[in-house]
């Protein structure tokens, strides 16, 4: 187990990019969600006049 | 023609005048969007003769010499030609014979002295056993170093 | 087939439809990034040349793979808004962009990642680098002419003017590495004739591959959505939808 984790010395390479990686998977995971939360928050406001740039 | 017609022509007639644009650019500048030049381009003059450029070729088998301290010199050949380098540096972890590579430097009395040495590595992925089995002796394939001279319709026969 | 089509492109029934759909996408993405990760960190045996280095072909052929895709279902939603003056394809413009943005910084990172090792350098300017680099200033281009718009459908129809000028680099990044030279390898999967990578390393690619494209069309389904409420908080079914 702790042989895979040093990824033959490339471990800081192969596990940074599996970070980025998930992190990114997670933001369209996630940011989504909180982007329709802000629309729904403006939608409520009853802002009719100036329309959106949520995104 | 109605409305629609109108906008399906100029959208259509906009792809095709934004592809004949690229198609023009890319006539016009495939030379320099070649990242190095191959041995075939040394030999037959066709690369710059003393100015800093980059040479991409595969380390010929055998070749490789040691000398002091990060002194090395091996030779670079493509399909049909080969070039000599000498460097003196830290070489890339995939840098062997068999191996595709790009250099930086210039040619000097007909050799080429690098002052970087970056690897290429090819697009098969295999466990080593297999690799061992095929007896490829980790050879890699001299197509990916084309002639920047040579128009690119031509390799293809 | 048209009745049906026309009925999904009218906004209440693509929201429901999303609605229905989006999170069934998510279970499935996140089960097959999970294995396609998993596999291909632990079980897929390390490269002949490259060792456990290439392991990282797991995020980055993904992430590359759809910064190009993306781009085209961009592009394609573009030529659609422009002619037939759909709304959910002007929504689809402004959705996509960021999803797609979000991969290309994800692949050319994790190409950089893999370059030192390999290569021996982060970043070189050859052909692939370099028009994947201008991909991903047109989806920031895109971004940013969205937000400078008030008008939605203004804003629609300038990234999709946009969206189908940069679509002349999509085909220049997918086939640098074969018009020019580069110090980028050639394709691995997305070719003709054999594959060059070997199945116990290729399954969870594709398993990785499958599960971001899932994952990228459910951010899309939701963004869509989004775009759709912010257009038509006029209409009855959005006032009904949000009074709750």
């Amino acid at each position: 187990m702790g042989e895979m984790f040093k990824m033959g010395g490339y471990e800081v390479y192969v596990w940074g990019s599996v970070l980025l990686g998930v992190a990114v998977y997670a933001w369209n995971l996630v940011a989504p969600s909180l982007q329709r939360r802000a629309v729904l928050a403006r939608l409520a406001e009853g802002d009719e006049e100036s329309s959106g740039d949520a995104s | 023609m109605t409305r629609r017609q109108n906008r399906m022509l100029a959208v259509g007639s906009l792809i095709a005048g934004l592809a004949l644009a690229a198609w023009l650019g890319f006539t016009a500048m495939s030379k320099n969007l070649m990242y190095f030049y191959t041995p075939t381009d040394v030999v037959s003059g066709k690369a710059p003769a003393h100015a800093k450029m980059r040479l991409g070729g595969l380390v010929e088998r055998g070749s490789v010499s040691r000398g002091e301290g990060l002194l090395v010199s091996f030779t670079l050949a493509d399909c049909a030609q080969k070039v000599g380098v000498k460097y003196e540096g830290i070489l890339p972890d995939l840098f062997r014979e068999g191996q595709g590579i790009v250099a930086t430097g210039h040619v000097e009395d007909g050799k080429f002295v690098a002052s970087e040495v970056l690897a290429k590595h090819d697009e098969n992925y295999m466990p080593p056993e297999l690799a061992d089995s095929l007896k490829t002796e980790g050879g890699h394939s001299c197509m990916p170093f084309k002639p920047v001279e040579k128009p690119v319709t031509a390799l293809a026969s | 087939m048209w009745t049906w089509f026309h009925r999904l492109a009218s906004p209440p029934s693509f929201y429901r439809f999303a609605d229905r759909v989006a999170p069934w996408l998510a279970v499935a993405a996140l089960l097959l990034l999970g294995y396609g990760l998993f596999a291909g960190l632990w079980i897929a045996p390390k490269d002949y040349q490259q060792g456990d280095a290439f392991r990282i072909i797991y995020v980055h052929v993904p992430a590359a793979a759809l910064s190009l895709s993306l781009y085209t279902g961009m592009a394609i939603a573009g030529v659609v808004a422009l002619i037939w003056r759909i709304k959910l394809a002007e929504c689809a413009i402004v959705a996509l962009a960021p999803i797609g943005a979000s991969f290309t910084a994800l692949a050319l990172v994790t190409g950089m990642l893999w370059g030192k090792p390999m290569w021996g350098a982060y970043w070189v300017w050859d052909a692939r680098l370099t028009s994947e680099l201008v991909l991903l200033f047109l989806y920031l281009g895109v971004i940013g002419l969205d937000q400078a718009f008030l008008d939605r459908r203004a804003a629609a129809r300038a990234c999709a003017l946009l969206a189908i000028v940069g679509a002349v680099n999509v085909p220049i990044v997918k086939y640098s590495v074969e018009w020019w030279n580069s110090l980028h390898q050639a394709s691995t999967i997305l070719k003709f004739g054999k594959p060059t990578i070997t199945a116990e390393m290729a399954i969870p690619l594709y398993a990785s591959l499958l599960g971001a494209y899932l994952l990228a069309g459910m951010a899309a389904l939701r963004r869509m959505q989004n775009e759709v409420l912010l257009r038509e908080r006029r209409a009855g079914w959005v006032r009904e939808l949000t009074a709750v």
